[in-house]
């Protein structure tokens, strides 16, 4: 079913895929039905995806459901990528949607739970566990969207465009919100330090 | 192209970003936010990570034609289907109903159709007979 091609792009699914051909290729294999390929672009995007997908949901677990629902919604839309586009931009926006969606469904999260959510058992010995502590307080008490745009922007780079095609909200409206954001989160953990 | 995160310095990459946070606050949303795994174990998570995706995305299937309606969620869908079902079935009685009308408004016009045409039938049969039988007694008498 698949031609000499696809065998090419599978065997060098080993080595960094680095280039934007390399990915055209893989996307293009995965589109002829080669897991493989598709295996390929998910090992090359998780991570971002996945930053993503928290950014917006916040707690682990409902993360990964998200990414994996979105690389699954991207599998099956792949006879729709214009394979002349970068392969990352249209699947976070997939994986933005899934989480949404994922967000939508759930049941709304106390403070408190996204602020555990927010605490790493796995850090940094030299970071004080108090301002850890104290962030993901102030994480936690920022509204939802603000919240996502300031990991998007601040931690992954996005540009307010991509969050704003991510989050269905205007680029300027993701530039307001991103302003708003980090006032307040500034204010917030002025508080805690004060408090 | 790798979606190694670039955790980028926003201020610098911008000049015009003056109220970028603090470098230490963004390096520690960073770590609130990376999946949480010892650091030495990360690339045994995100290759478990990949291995669980790629269980999915085998047993969803292949491509999918995405059509106008999917973009309903499932109770919509449903919905649909249901109000289509009921939209047949409701043109099948209003064929059924419509279909017995011209006979009914003949029959309301002719009352008993079926008599009124076998009337002039029996007069023509009695008809036929008396004529028989009287050229039979013109026949006798003649003789």
């Amino acid at each position: 079913m698949c031609p000499v091609y696809c065998e090419t792009v599978s065997q060098r699914l080993n080595g960094p895929v680095r280039t934007p051909d390399e990915e055209r290729a893989l996307a293009g294999a995965a589109r002829a039905g080669d897991h493989d390929a598709f295996a390929g672009l998910v090992r090359l995007h998780q991570r971002r995806a996945y930053l993503v997908a928290r950014s917006i949901l916040t707690v682990h677990e409902d993360a990964e459901d998200a990414l994996q629902d979105g690389f699954i919604r991207a599998f099956q839309a792949l006879d729709r990528f214009d394979v002349s586009q970068p392969f990352g931009a249209w699947l976070n926006r997939i994986v933005a949607n899934a989480a949404l969606d994922l967000a939508r469904r759930r049941k709304l999260r106390t403070t408190e739970e996204l602020s555990d959510a927010l605490q790493s058992p796995f850090h940094d010995p030299a970071e004080s566990a108090e301002l850890r502590g104290r962030l993901g307080e102030a994480l936690a008490e920022l509204p939802e969207r603000a919240r996502s745009v300031i990991v998007m922007h601040d931690v992954e780079g996005f540009t307010h465009v991509e969050i704003g095609e991510m989050l269905g909200i205007p680029g300027g409206t993701a530039r307001s919100d991103l302003h708003h954001a980090r006032q307040k989160l500034r204010g917030l953990l002025r508080d805690l330090r004060g408090g | 192209m790798t979606d190694q995160p670039r955790f980028p310095n926003s201020a610098g990459r911008n000049p015009a970003n003056r109220d970028a946070l603090e470098e230490p606050v963004i390096g520690l949303i960073r770590d609130a936010y990376l999946p949480p795994v010892p650091a030495s174990q990360s690339s045994q998570y995100w290759e478990l990570l990949e291995s669980r995706i790629m269980s999915g995305v085998r047993g969803a299937g292949g491509v999918v034609d995405v059509r106008w309606w999917s973009v309903l969620g499932g109770w919509a869908q449903t919905g649909l289907v249901a109000a289509a079902a009921i939209f047949a079935l409701a043109s099948l009685i209003s064929n059924r109903l419509t279909a017995g009308e011209p006979q009914f408004a003949y029959e309301s016009v002719m009352p008993d159709a079926a008599e009124s045409l076998s009337v002039p039938a029996e007069l023509i049969l009695t008809s036929d007979r008396s004529t028989q039988n009287d050229a039979a007694l013109s026949y006798v008498l003649s003789h």
